[in-house]
């Protein structure tokens, strides 16, 4: 018997020591957390050091960087080479995997802290970079050396598979 | 300002006067209580609460009702529309109806009825109606499981928290809820709680189990009935339930004050603040509410069984033993 309700009074104690104690929340838009090292946030590029290899376009899973590449001498040497006038990175592609980081020969594309972007239309979030925009709707086409057709044999009919309904959604 | 103070004297006035001050009160009673339970959990959970609509959050209930009345009230398709609708309104009016006996200061009471307290008894147990109509009229599973409930759980509940009443009037010789409490005197410890301490608890933990809060929500269910006898309201009918929740707990708050702890007597005689004495009323109000929310954010709900067994197997015999105690001590006496 004299053990009765001592559980609930325990438990009531401790909701009432939490009503009174120092709340733990964190009001974000106005205290905001320090990011930890090597967080990746917005891509950004220094357009003064592309030397437009184009491997970031090429390697990037969700094609959301587009390049226009041009030949131009653009640091006097006479020779021309070549040179992005456009870059964009669609932002509501880029799922941050950071392989164009690590592939960039010059370290010219990295993250910066920036992670909150937001927009009324998709193709708000693209970002350009060159000094001529590019289209992000079109995907990318890198330049891809073709590999030589089989020769003789027509390639095979491609044989239409029955619908498993994974492809519908 | 003393012909106004006459003219609330005048009867047909007076009546009309108090009527719409407790309207007033029932109906914004849910806003300011949905207000300070979001923010007592918020604070119990070692958070702010509602912090970001006007000042400290204090304009988050008028947000609440703009969404309210603007939102669709989607009812089942095959559901029985007459009694889905009506089930809310139910629920709302005898919350709503027993503030008319509920004295606030010795004259601001809007009907001194001399059987206040079978008024009130009578009145809140009606209150299961809405909870059967509810579940009846949604048509679905878990609404007809927690209606079930709900009647289960209320009608057993209307019977210790009946006897637990039959100790106070036998002290005070009363029904009137006025009587009662100016025969508690203006001293704490001569309030009934204290000779009537059993019954007080009795009368506590059956309240809390009429108007379905936590720990005895099984109508409600959120875990196992996901919502239960309202699974299926929307708008301004979930909305209506919810107010009728609050009132109907505001209401159990406010005759737990009367009938145990003195209603708008101070707790000393020179803290006596004459027409003013209502603030006591209040005050004490809402602690009692807040120690409603208090524990709903504490205490795990039962489960059916225990329901039912901590309804007839303890708080019955509880009251029935304090009554012959009670009654043996007026006699001797």
């Amino acid at each position: 018997m004299p053990q009765v309700g001592q559980g609930i009074l325990k438990g009531m104690g401790v909701t009432l020591k939490h009503l009174f104690g120092q709340k733990i929340t964190r009001q974000y838009p106005e205290y905001k957390r320090e990011l930890p090292e090597r967080s990746r946030g917005m891509l950004t590029v220094d357009m003064d050091r592309c030397i437009a290899c184009l491997q970031c376009m090429r390697i990037c899973p969700d094609h959301c960087i587009s390049i226009e590449q041009v030949k131009r001498d653009a640091d006097g040497s006479g020779k021309p080479k070549p040179f992005a006038v456009g870059f964009v990175i669609d932002d509501s592609r880029c799922m941050y995997c950071s392989l164009c980081v690590e592939v960039c020969p010059v370290n010219c594309i990295y993250h910066t802290e920036e992670f909150e972007a937001q927009a009324y239309n998709r193709l708000e979030l693209a970002r350009q970079f060159g000094e001529l925009p590019v289209d992000p709707r079109v995907d990318p086409k890198p330049t891809v050396k073709k590999k030589k057709k089989p020769t003789g044999k027509k390639a095979p009919k491609t044989v239409e598979k029955p619908r498993t309904g994974d492809e519908a959604a | 300002m003393q012909t106004v103070l006459n003219l609330l004297e005048v009867e047909p006035i007076r009546l009309l006067i108090s009527f719409g001050a407790v309207l007033f009160l029932v109906l914004n009673l849910a806003a300011v209580l949905t207000m300070a339970e979001r923010k007592v959990s918020g604070y119990i959970h070692l958070r702010f609460g509602p912090n970001r609509v006007g000042p400290r959050g204090l304009l988050q209930p008028a947000a609440d009702v703009f969404k309210l009345f603007t939102k669709e009230n989607v009812s089942p398709g095959r559901s029985d529309i007459w009694v889905f609708l009506g089930a809310p309104i139910a629920m709302f009016l005898p919350a709503a109806l027993v503030w008319l006996v509920v004295p606030f200061a010795p004259n601001a009471v809007v009907a001194n009825l001399n059987v206040a307290i079978l008024f009130f008894v009578a009145i809140t147990s009606i209150g299961a109606l809405g909870v059967v109509m509810a579940g009846y009229g949604s048509r679905s599973a878990f609404s007809l499981l927690g209606a079930l409930r709900g009647a289960a759980q209320m009608i057993s509940y209307e019977v210790p928290l009946i006897l637990s009443l039959l100790g106070v009037v036998m002290l005070s010789g009363s029904l009137s809820l006025v009587d009662v409490v100016e025969a508690q005197g203006n001293t704490i410890w001569t309030w009934y709680f204290l000779p009537q301490l059993p019954m007080f608890i009795t009368f506590y933990i059956a309240g809390l189990a009429e108007v379905k809060r936590v720990p005895f929500d099984l109508p409600e269910g959120e875990s196992e009935i996901v919502g239960g006898f309202m699974v299926e309201y929307s708008g301004m009918t979930w909305a209506l339930i919810q107010a009728a929740e609050f009132a109907s707990m505001a209401v159990m708050s406010a005759v737990t004050v009367t009938l145990f702890v003195g209603g708008w007597q101070p707790p000393l005689p020179f803290l006596d603040l004459g027409n003013f004495n209502w603030v006591w009323f209040g005050i004490k109000t809402a602690l009692i509410m807040f120690t409603f929310q208090w524990i709903r954010w504490s205490v795990p709900r039962l489960r059916m069984d225990q329901l039912m067994d901590l309804g007839w197997k303890i708080l019955v015999p509880i009251t029935l033993i304090w009554l012959f105690v009670t009654a043996g001590a007026i006699l001797i006496f």
